[in-house]
This record gives structure tokens, sequence and C-alpha cells, in this order.
């Protein structure tokens, strides 16, 4: 009765601790020159509109990925796929790649110094940099 | 066998023909001429040949470079058309996931830019006009479809939301396409039309080639063909004929009738033919001639083998004066003597001439009467061919006349031979054709010597040789000769050799010169002999009396009179020497020689006897001097002993007289130094004086300062007694202070204080007032002692004064002798001088009449010396220094 207890009360602290920290992060690779990156920037790269960077997704689907482009584009997963569409169709650019796990994203960061990512923010560490918390 | 000839050597008629068209045309030019005809057409049709295959690359090179290739492009045009078709498709179909669509895009624009290109290349190959038009069409149809393609991509997700919708608006630019593929299929189609018709083309190229080829290929090898037989036959037809010719003139016959058919070289080959057939001719003609001639000059009769007489011409009739009906038949020994006939010699005459062997010479035959002949000429035996003689000929002529001129010659020859005269005999043309035997062994004996000069000379090859092998002035001689009229001479050296040739000419009946006889003598000696007196003369002359003549190999006249004039020079030759060897030994100074006058006359012995009186005179004189020689000698050795005595006595005076100078020198020095020293004390003692007269003074003077300072000290023992008493009366006064301030009290306190402060002031001024006046009174004392002294030394110091007065006097005094002592010292210095001086003039005086006599000793050894070398008599000469020790 007393351990149940202690694992509602764990659950309810996590529960609560993980919906209050469900902060997503714009970073690059700690070798980039860029620094700092506005919510804007961050959009026309994702969103083909710019090609100064190269952009990397998250796993279709995923809470962070969608909470990423809510935040800094305003669209929904269906508004980004339509535009990617379009654009493809168009023959002016190809949705980024998308990676299964933030491990991959990093990798992929740290061979490519022009990659530009998202992430929780618990999972940066010192192979990152922050450009952007929305 | 004749007509036979004639045929064959005949051309026929299309020889002829041949030689008509080519026969004047050179075999080489008929070959290159065919050979470029032929080789002309085969050019030509290697040309067609080429240029068929010319047509035929280039149709189908056309072919395949446009026809082949727009084919392909057409057909290329249509499957990229139809690819971009289907990548449509499949991005309508992935319009839901737009991460495939790129890939397909990307493949659609490949398509797209790859169609372009492709139309592009088919526009740069060479087109129709309906072609063109075709690409122009294609173009079109794909550009409205790519534009349609963009138009749609736009309006994606705006209008068109679904993949049906999306290709419901492809759906408009279908047609576009459908006509593009209509239109690539039409070109592909027209092009594969046309390559199919190059086919055509190359067919019919290929064939019209080969049937010119053919054509051109038969012509030359029919014109070939004809060529080569009309040049064979042309060739083969006149060699034939020269063929035939050559046979017949080989049988001897040399009338051919050769036709002069062509100029080629066939045609000069039967031109030559016929040249040689006419030379063959006439030198048949030509012998024929000749032996016809023999026949007329000699005597010339033809014999079997076995010696019997077949014919004789006239003129071997008219020389052994016979008839040809009393010969003929009969045996060839009726023409020899009847001793000969049996003999070895002539049968083997015979013999050899039946073995064929030419029998040549003069030969003894006998004539008609026993005439004797000689025949000269040679008997042929004429072979048959089986080389056996079948008949021998005899060609003889008579030179019985000759033979009996040329006996006689011999005679002479031999008489010549023994005489022993050299002689030699040359013809008109300067050949020698004659040496006697006397002028062989002369010009044998000479030979070796010729040859220095004559290289080529040769006694025994002297006959026949040109008169120039003799002489070095071969010219001269020749010319001599020919103008030779009568008797002449000419002489020359050869090789050390003088001969001496005495030339006759030698003349016949008829005043015609023959040659020319020259008689010969070798000079050599003769000549020799003169030279060698003339040499000796000379030498003689010039003083050379050793040279001889030499009587080897001189004879006769030669030898008496070399031998006389060597006894001549021999006699005058033996006193020269003696008088030399006389000359000689007196002047080493040997006058005992004399020369020996026996054997010698006249003037000769004369001479002797005169050389020697002169010697025994000069010997006799030089006795004399050599005497008074040794006298003077002797005198001289005595002046020369006494004057060294007394240069050894002057010597040592002038020593003594030096060493006395030298002590004078020394004390005149030390006088000088004691007068110096002597002055130096006088003043030495002069300033003693003044300084001990300063110190009197000073003396003085300080006895009155100590009484100056005993009256100072007694002044100030006076005013210490002052301060001794103020002290005391302050003592005192300071104590009624005191008191009137204990009196005060309390308020007198602090001036009692000061009054025993002034108080023990006062105590302590008292104490050193007494201390300084017992001070006082000491140095009192103290002056009082020094002044004593003072007083003391003052005197002493005035006694000092007088004594050095007193040395100074003394001094002085001491000087003044010193300078007497030095100048008497002076005076004796001089008279030494003077003394020295005299003993030097006479030691110079001893000296030269030292040297005088020692002058004079040699010049008396020097006589005795030249003296002593004469030898008077027969005794040794003597040692002259040893007579000078005696002496």
């Amino acid at each position: 009765m007393k351990t149940i207890y202690r694992l509602v009360l764990a659950a309810t602290l996590a529960l609560s601790f993980g919906v209050a920290h469900a902060d997503v992060v714009v970073v690059v690779s700690a070798k980039s020159p860029a620094s700092k990156l506005t919510k804007e920037q961050v959009a026309d790269i994702f969103l083909g509109r710019s090609t100064n960077m190269v952009p990397l997704d998250q796993a279709a689907g995923s809470p962070v990925r969608d909470e990423f482009y809510s935040k800094v584009a305003g669209q929904t997963a269906a508004q980004v796929k339509t535009t990617w569409a379009k654009l493809s169709f168009s023959g002016k650019g190809t949705p980024p790649k998308a990676l299964g796990s933030d491990d991959e994203v990093k990798a992929q960061l740290a061979a490519n110094p022009n990659a530009i990512a998202y992430m929780d923010k618990s999972k940066v560490d010192a192979s990152v940099k922050t450009v952007l918390e929305p | 066998m004749a007509n036979n000839v004639r045929k064959t050597t005949r051309l026929g008629v299309v020889d002829k023909l041949i030689a008509l068209i080519v026969g004047n045309v050179r075999i080489s030019t008929r070959l290159a001429v065919s050979f470029f005809a032929v080789l002309s057409l085969l050019g030509l049709a290697t040309w067609i040949g080429l240029r068929g295959l010319d047509t035929m690359y280039h149709a189908a090179d056309n072919t395949i470079r446009h026809d082949v290739r727009l084919a392909q492009h057409a057909s290329t045009i249509g499957r990229l058309v139809a690819n971009e078709r289907r990548y449509e498709k499949d991005m309508i179909l992935n319009l839901d996931a737009p991460e495939n669509i790129g890939e397909y895009r990307k493949k659609w624009d490949e398509s797209n830019q790859q169609l372009e290109k492709e139309v592009q290349a088919a526009r740069e190959l060479d087109l129709s006009e309906k072609d063109r038009e075709a690409l122009d069409k294609i173009e079109k149809a794909h550009g409205i479809y790519t534009a349609g393609m963009a138009s749609v991509a736009g309006r994606i997700f705006d209008t068109l939301n679904t993949a049906q919708e999306v290709s419901a608006a492809m759906e408009e630019y279908k047609g576009a396409v459908e006509g593009l593929e209509h239109a690539s299929d039409d070109l592909n189609a027209r092009a594969m039309a046309k390559a199919g018709e190059a086919e055509a083309t190359l067919a019919t190229t290929q064939a019209k080639t080969r049937v010119r080829q053919m054509t051109l290929a038969g012509t030359s090898l029919v014109l070939g063909v004809l060529f080569c037989l009309i040049i064979t036959r042309s060739i083969t037809r006149p060699l034939r004929v020269a063929l035939d010719v050559s046979g017949a003139i080989a049988g001897g016959r040399f009338d051919n009738e050769i036709e002069d058919g062509s100029r080629d070289e066939t045609g000069e080959l039967l031109g030559s033919l016929g040249k040689m057939q006419a030379a063959l001719l006439e030198s048949e003609l030509n012998a024929k001639g000749q032996l016809a001639m023999i026949g007329q000059m000699q005597a010339v009769a033809e014999y079997s083998p076995d010696g019997l007489l077949r014919s004789a011409n006239e003129n071997f009739l008219t020389i052994f004066g016979v008839k040809l009906d009393h010969i003929v038949g009969k045996a060839h020994e009726q023409f020899v003597d009847a001793h000969v006939r049996n003999t070895e010699a002539y049968r083997e005459f015979w013999r050899n001439l039946q073995r064929g062997k030419v029998e040549a010479g003069q030969f003894r035959r006998v004539g008609a009467g026993g005439n004797e002949l000689w025949l000269q000429g040679m008997y042929s035996p004429i072979l048959g061919v089986d080389g056996v003689p079948f008949k021998v000929v005899c060609y003889l002529t008579d030179v019985t006349a000759e033979r009996k001129a040329a006996v006689m010659n011999a005679a002479f020859r031999g008489a010549l031979d023994n005489l022993d005269a050299n002689v030699v005999v040359a013809d008109n043309d300067m050949s020698i054709v004659f040496v006697n035997n006397a002028a062989s062994r002369m010009l044998q004996a000479a030979q070796n010597d010729l040859r220095r000069d004559l290289p080529a000379f040769d006694v025994t090859r002297l006959s026949g040789s040109k008169i120039e092998v003799m002489t070095r002035e071969g010219g001269k001689l020749r010319a001599q000769l020919l103008q030779l009229k009568g008797t002449s001479s000419h002489e020359e050296a050869i090789g050390g050799r003088v001969l001496k040739s005495i030339m006759n000419p030698m003349v016949d009946s008829d005043g015609h010169r023959l040659g020319t006889v020259l008689e010969m003598f070798d000079r050599t000696q003769e000549t020799a002999t003169e030279r060698e007196l003339q040499d000796i003369i000379a030498a003689v002359t010039a003083g050379d009396l050793d040279r001889r003549i030499g009587l080897e190999g001189k004879t006769g006249v030669f030898a008496t009179l070399s031998r006389g004039i060597n006894e001549l020079v021999e006699n005058v030759d033996v006193l020269a020497r003696e008088i030399q060897a006389l000359v000689t030994v007196a002047n080493r100074g040997d006058l005992t020689r004399r020369i020996v006058t026996d054997g010698k006359a006249g003037l000769l012995s004369r001479l002797g006897s005169g050389i020697n009186d002169l010697t025994s005179n000069m010997a006799g004189v030089v006795s004399q001097v050599k005497e008074a020689a040794a006298e003077v000698y002797r005198g001289v050795q005595t002046i020369s002993a006494g004057n060294a005595h007394l240069s050894s006595r002057t010597e040592s005076q002038a020593s003594s007289l030096e060493e006395t100078a030298s002590s004078m020198e020394e004390m005149t020095n030390t006088v000088k130094h004691n007068a110096e020293n002597a002055g130096l004390a006088s003043k030495l003692a002069m300033e003693a004086r003044g300084h001990a007269e300063k110190g009197g003074a000073v003396v003085a003077k300080a006895v009155v300062a100590m009484g100056g300072i005993n009256e100072a000290s007694k002044k100030i023992a006076n005013i210490i007694g002052v301060i001794d008493e103020i002290a005391f009366q302050t003592n005192l006064l300071a104590l009624n202070a005191a008191v009137e301030a204990a009196r005060a009290g309390e308020q007198g306190r602090g001036f009692a204080v000061v009054a025993s402060e002034v108080r023990s002031l006062a105590g302590r001024s008292a104490a050193a007032a007494k201390e300084i006046k017992a001070l006082i009174q000491d140095s009192v004392t103290k002056v009082e002692e020094g002044s004593g002294l003072v007083t003391q030394s003052g005197a002493t110091l005035d006694q000092i004064v007088a004594s050095v007065k007193k040395v100074t006097n003394i001094v002085s005094e001491i000087a003044a002798a010193s300078r007497e002592q030095s100048i008497g010292i002076e005076h004796v210095n001089k008279a030494v001088a003077q003394l020295d001086e005299l003993t030097q003039q006479n030691s110079a005086l001893v000296e030269e009449a030292a040297a005088s006599s020692e002058a004079m000793t040699q010049q008396a050894q020097a006589l005795d010396k030249a003296m002593k070398r004469y030898k008077v008599d027969d005794s040794a000469p003597q040692d002259a220094e040893g007579e000078c020790a005696a002496a």
C-alpha cells in the first residue's frame, strides 16, 4: 500500500515535471560559426524558403517535432507536409531528412557544421550549441 | 647449201612489217614505251577503282552520319518523352509523401534536359526541310508540356488538392505530348527510309566500278601481250639472221648479203657483222698478196716431209743455177756437200722438220757445178689438222757475198785485238761497235774507279752501247766526233782516272764516213805525279819539309824524278831539324849542343859550323856573367845583415822612449789631480769658515732671546699672584653671601645655592693659579740653564772659525805648489816627444836601407838563377840556392 502510494506520487511528479519541461530548442554543431537565430530565420530554413543551412528533422509524429513546427513556424505537421509536397513537385527542394533519435541528430550535426536541428532542451550537451529557445 | 643459207638469212614479211613500224626505235626505248603504256593502263584502272571506292565511301558515310543518326535521335526523343510522362505520374501518386517526390522530379528534369539536347544534336545534322519542320514541332510541343508541368506544380494544394485533381489538370497537355510522339515517329521513319536508299546506291556504284575495272584490266592484258610479241619478234628475228651470217663467215664465206633493215641494236649488230666480213675479206687478200711478194723476193721451194723436192720458184732456180726439170722429185741432199749428207747433224735437221720444228739460220748449200752458196732463211713445216707436217716450205735469201765480207771483218778484228794500243771503234750513230783486248783490259782495271762517276759503266756490255757511257761530257764528245775531220783528242778525269782519247774518223773508199777509231790512254799516273810534284814544291815553299812523294805504283821516269825530289827535301829537312833542335835546347839554357857537320857539304856544312861558333861564344859570355853575379850576391848579403842589426837596435830605443813618454803622461795626470783636489779643499775650508761664523751670530741672538723669555716669565708670575688674590676675595664674598642667605631664610635659599657655587669656582681658580705659578717657576729655571749652554757654544764656534782659517791657508799653498809641479812636467814631456820623433826618423831610414839591400839580394839571386840555367860545359847546372846559403 505504501509502495503504491509512492509510485503514484512519483508518477504524478514525473508527469507534472515532463509537461512542465517539454521545451524544444534549436541547435547547431558546437563547431558551427552560427550563434543566435530568430524564429523567422529558423522557419525559413525548415520550410525550404532559405537554403543557407541544412535542416535535420526528428521522426515524423514525434512530440518534439510537432512542438517545434507549431512554436517556430506556427504550422501543424499536415501543413508542413503540403508545403514540402508543393515544393518537391515544382522541383524547388526536398523535405529535410527525418532522423530516428537525438543521438543520430547529434552525430549528423557533428559531421556537418552547416547543419541545423532541434531537440528537447534536456538533451542538449557540449557537442551542440543552442541558437534559439522559442 | 648456199641457197639454204641465203634463205635463212632473209627476214619474213611479218618481220619486215614489224621492222618498218619499230625498226627505227631502239630496243631500250621500245621496252620503255611498252612498259609505260601498260603501266599507264594499270594506273588508270587503279584510279577508276579508287574513284568507285570513294563514291561508295561517301554514300555509306552520308548514311551513317545523317540518316542513321537522325533515326536514332528521333527514337531517343520518343523514349524520353515517355519517361517524362512516367515520372510525372509517379510524382502525382506520391503527393502525400513529399520525401519521395523529389527523386522523381529530379529524373523528370534529367529526361527533360536530355530531350532538349537530343533535339539540338539532331538540328546539327544536314537536314531536309521536312525534318527541320518535324524538329520544330517537337520542340514546340515539348515547350508546351514543360510549361504545363510548371503551371500545375504552382497550383498544387492551392486549387488542386488531390492526386485525381492534379492528374486531370495534366490531361490538358496530353495532346502536346502525343503530337511530339507523332513527330518523332515520323522523323524516325523518314530517316530509316533514307538509309535504305543509301544501300541501293552502294550496290549500284560497286557494280559500275567492277565493270570498268574488268574492262581496263582486259585491255591492259591484250596490249601487254601484243607489245610482248612485237618486241620479242623484232629482237629475235634479226638475231637469227646475225647467227646465220656468223656461221657462214666461220665457214670461210665472206660474200654474204646482209640487209640493213633497221637502226636498232640488232641493226647495229648486223652492220658490225658486215664490217667484220669486209675486214676479214681484206686480210685474206692481203695474206695472199704478201705470199706472192715473198715468192718474188725469196727463193721458195716445197718439199715432201721425207725431203723430196716438189716445186721451186724462179728465184730458187736462178740462185742454184738449175732447171726445175732436173731437180723435181729428187731429194734435198742434192744441194748439200757430199760429206755432209751422211752426218748426224744433217739427219737431225730433217728429223726436226718432220717433227714440225722450224729450222732457221744460215745454211751452206751447193749450187750447180759445186758452187758454194750461203743461204739465210727458214725451213718451215706446214702442219695438217692432225698436227703432222704434210709438207716443208723453205724461204731463203742468198747471203754468200755478205758472208765473205763478214769473214774478212773478223780477221781485222782479230788483228786489232792483238795490238798493244787500246782501240775502241764507234759507228756513225756513236754506238761502240768494237773494243780490242788491250782496251778491255785497261778499262777493266779502271772500272771500279770509273763507276764512281759513271755508276752504270760495265766493260762487258760496252759493245753496242752509245759512246756516252764512257764519258761525263757526252754532249761535248758527241759534237766533237760529229765534226771530226782529222786527228783530234779528248781528255777527261773520271772517277779519279784521267783518260785521254785520240780520235780518227773512218772513211770508206767513196769518202763516206763509217765511224770513228779512238785510241785510249790511261794518263792517271802521269797526271797524278804532276800534281804531287806541284804539291810538294808548294809545301816546301810554305816551309813544310815533312812531305815526300809516294813511290808506290810509280814506274820509270816518274819513280826516278820522285826519288830525286825526295832526297833534296830530305837533306834540307835534316839540317833544318838539327838547327831547330839546337835553338830549342839553347832556349832552355843548354849551350853544349853542336851541329854535326860530317856528311854535309858546301853551304850546308858552313852554315852548321857558323852556328856552332856562335853557340860557343855565347857559352863563354854566360860563364863570365855567372861568376860576377855570384860576387855581387855575396856583398849584398853582408850589407843586408848589418842593416838588420841596426834596425833591431833602433826599434828597441824607440820602444824605451815610448815607455818614458807614457810614464810622464801618468805623472802629469796625477799632479793635475792633486792641484784640483787642493783647490777643492781650500774652497770647502772657506765654506766651513762662513758656516761657523753664521753659527756664532745665531748663538748670540739665542742668548738675547733667552733673556727676553726670562723677563716675560717673571711678568707672568706677577699676573698669577693677582689672580690668586682675586680668587681669595671672591671666596670671602661668597661666604658672606651664604651667611646672608641663611639669614633671609626661606627666601634666601636660592641665593645660598648660588653663593656656594661661586665659592667652589673661587677655590678652583686659586688652585689653578698655584699650579701655573709652579710651572712658570720651572720654565724660568730651564731658560737660565739654556742661556748658559748657548753662551758656551758661542765660544766653541769662535774656536772652530779660527782653525778653519788656518786650514784654508795651508790648502792654498798646496794648490800653488801643485801648479808649479805641473808646468815642470810639461817641459819634460816636450823633450821626450822630440827624442821620440828623432828615433822614428832613424828607424825609417834603417828600414829603407834594409829594404834596398833586400831588393838587391833578390836581384842578385835572380841574376844568379838566370845564369844557372845556362849549361856551358857538360857538368850539371848547380843549385843556385845552395850557393846563396853558403855565401
